[in-house]
């Protein structure tokens, strides 16, 4: 009876059910993130409120919906109280079509990679929109340089996800994980995976992406005037999508909840998937709070560089090159070998680049050096 | 949802159909262009939710990747980079009149030729068209039209770079 009233309203419960699991990912990807940054800068992190710090994300959580919610006097108030939904809304809607395992997704769009990519490229729009309503010249700075980062990206983030649906000849997401039973498709797509997986640290504006919002730059770009609850909507979209990007690597690349196979049948089995899904999404959420504990940012030259002379040329190149397998029908192991190559190919014109020095770099001199060259002069 | 012409589907395309007209009058009179320019956004949001109402979700995705993302993205741009001043104090011209002759004819044009078209009133027939289907007729069938709307689009770009390129080196003499 239960279970009929809940089919009957599912269009109710599925999304509130969703909304409250996004919200506790959120708060434990807080805690989770603060405990990793301690550990690599070898420190305690949050200790006090709760064991280790556990409860500490609440306690924010409460700190910041109890705060005053500021609005600049110059602010263009519509706006400037509409981006942070324009901001949330896809990152919240992305998840509608994402499975968790099988059977357990909202709704299982048979274009569900598409909706994706069309769903998440509105989220630019509020950064833009957050940045030129607040009023601030270092907010304006930072919505120009996350309408020009998001844009960029898109470009590589779109062409791995086609290379995917190539080889699933697929869009549904189900049908693509369940394609991946006896290998997953990093083994046939190494390179797609890697600029799938850097191009959403972009997207995201992860660290060492964070040019859009770097706080020694822009001092917190889109998001310097907003408090209170307006910010906590911008950090929830942010978490939101952190945990969105780990789970596209998951489902497209290492086969989400179907590799390796569960030995078990029934009611256990879709648990243990749920739990190795999700146990696979952390393991990449790691790496990305390791990437940020680790790496030092970009400069934007070299940001836009890296797009388009990288990342972007080379998914265009591992596009041809699966398309071109695919029609000839050639063994998978050909792919991967050559994605591999690819990938080699690019590390060592990277290494080459980096070692020719700096070019377009200020020089600094030193008094003494300043002192020679004016008495040349 | 869609299939049966129930309570629910009626309320949901008259709430689509009233958000899209709305919206589309709020471009036209709203002075402040960067709202213009969000009204555009629901404008072209509601447009795709009418889209899916007619069981064509790849064009509600196509209306929401390329306008609702992209187009509008490149007008919010456009807007910031340029000073709001010049338009706080936009006025009607004395070409307002002709512009609402203008339109008038137009629409009355376009009721004239909806109402007396043989087609309606038509009966929904909601037929999915797989997107298997379709990219296998758009490569085949219609290739060279589809590849020609690409060949716009490097036009466009090339016109771009070209446009930066002259008025920097114009700086420089």
């Amino acid at each position: 009876m239960i279970l009929e009233i809940f089919d009957k309203f599912s269009y109710l419960f599925a999304p509130s059910f969703l909304l409250l699991f996004l919200t506790i990912t959120v708060l434990f990807l807080t805690w989770l993130e603060r405990k990793t940054l301690a550990k690599i800068q070898m420190r305690m992190g949050p200790m006090f409120v709760g064991f280790h710090g556990t409860l500490q994300p609440i306690a924010d959580a409460v700190k910041l919906a109890l705060k005053e919610d500021i609005i600049p006097r110059w602010s263009n108030k519509q706006i400037y109280w509409f981006a942070p939904i324009a901001v949330f809304v896809p990152a919240f809607m992305i998840w509608v079509t994402l499975p968790i395992s099988d059977g357990f997704v909202v709704r299982n769009l048979e274009l569900g990679l598409f909706y994706i990519v069309s769903i998440s490229v509105l989220s630019v729009l509020g950064m833009v929109l957050a940045g030129w309503s607040s009023a601030n010249k270092y907010a304006f700075l930072g919505g120009v340089r996350a309408a020009g980062q998001l844009i960029s990206y898109e470009i590589p983030f779109i062409m791995a996800i086609l290379s995917i649906a190539m080889i699933s000849k697929s869009l549904n997401l189900v049908t693509i994980v369940e394609n991946q039973s006896s290998f997953p498709n990093i083994l046939v797509q190494p390179i797609g995976a890697v600029i799938f997986f850097l191009s959403g640290l972009a997207e995201i504006g992860r660290t060492p992406f964070d040019i859009h919002h770097a706080e020694s730059e822009v001092a917190g770009g889109p998001f310097i005037e907003y408090s209170g609850a307006h910010w906590s909507v911008f950090f929830l979209a942010e978490y939101i999508n952190t945990f969105t990007v780990a789970a596209l690597v998951v489902l497209l690349y290492f086969g989400g909840w179907n590799w390796p196979k569960m030995p078990f049948d029934g009611n256990l089995h879709s648990f243990l998937s749920i739990l190795w899904f999700l146990f696979k999404c952390y393991l990449i959420v790691l790496l990305i709070f390791w990437i940020r504990g680790t790496s030092p940012r970009l400069r934007i030259d070299q940001l836009m560089s890296f797009c388009w002379k990288l990342l972007a040329p080379l998914s265009f190149i591992n596009i041809i090159i699966t398309g071109f397998i695919m029609y000839y029908k050639l063994p998978w192991i050909i792919l991967s070998l050559s994605s591999v190559l690819l990938l080699i190919i690019a590390l060592y014109i990277i290494r080459k680049k980096t070692n020719a020095g700096p070019q377009n770099t200020i020089k600094l001199y030193s008094a003494k050096e300043l002192r020679e060259s004016n008495e040349n002069q | 949802m869609i299939e049966n012409s129930s309570l629910a589907s009626i309320i949901i395309f008259y709430l689509l159909a009233i958000t899209v007209i709305a919206s589309a009058i709020g471009v036209v009179t709203s002075k402040n262009v960067m709202l213009a320019c969000l009204s555009l956004l629901a404008v072209l949001l509601g447009i795709a939710g009418l889209f899916i109402f007619l069981a064509a979700e790849f064009m509600a995705l196509v209306q929401i990747l390329i306008y609702g993302g992209t187009v509008v993205t490149v007008i919010v741009f456009a807007i910031i980079l340029t000073n709001l001043k010049d338009f706080s104090n936009l006025k009607s011209t004395k070409q307002a009149p002709f512009a609402i002759l203008a339109c008038i004819a137009a629409l009355t044009c376009l009721i004239i030729g909806i109402v007396s078209s043989p087609a309606l009133p038509a009966k929904l027939e909601l037929n999915y068209i797989s997107l298997t289907f379709l990219g296998r007729y758009l490569f085949t069938d219609w290739a060279i039209p589809f590849e020609l709307a690409s060949l716009v689009l490097l036009i466009a770009l090339i016109g771009a770079v070209l446009m930066v390129k002259t008025s920097r080196e114009g700086e420089n003499d």
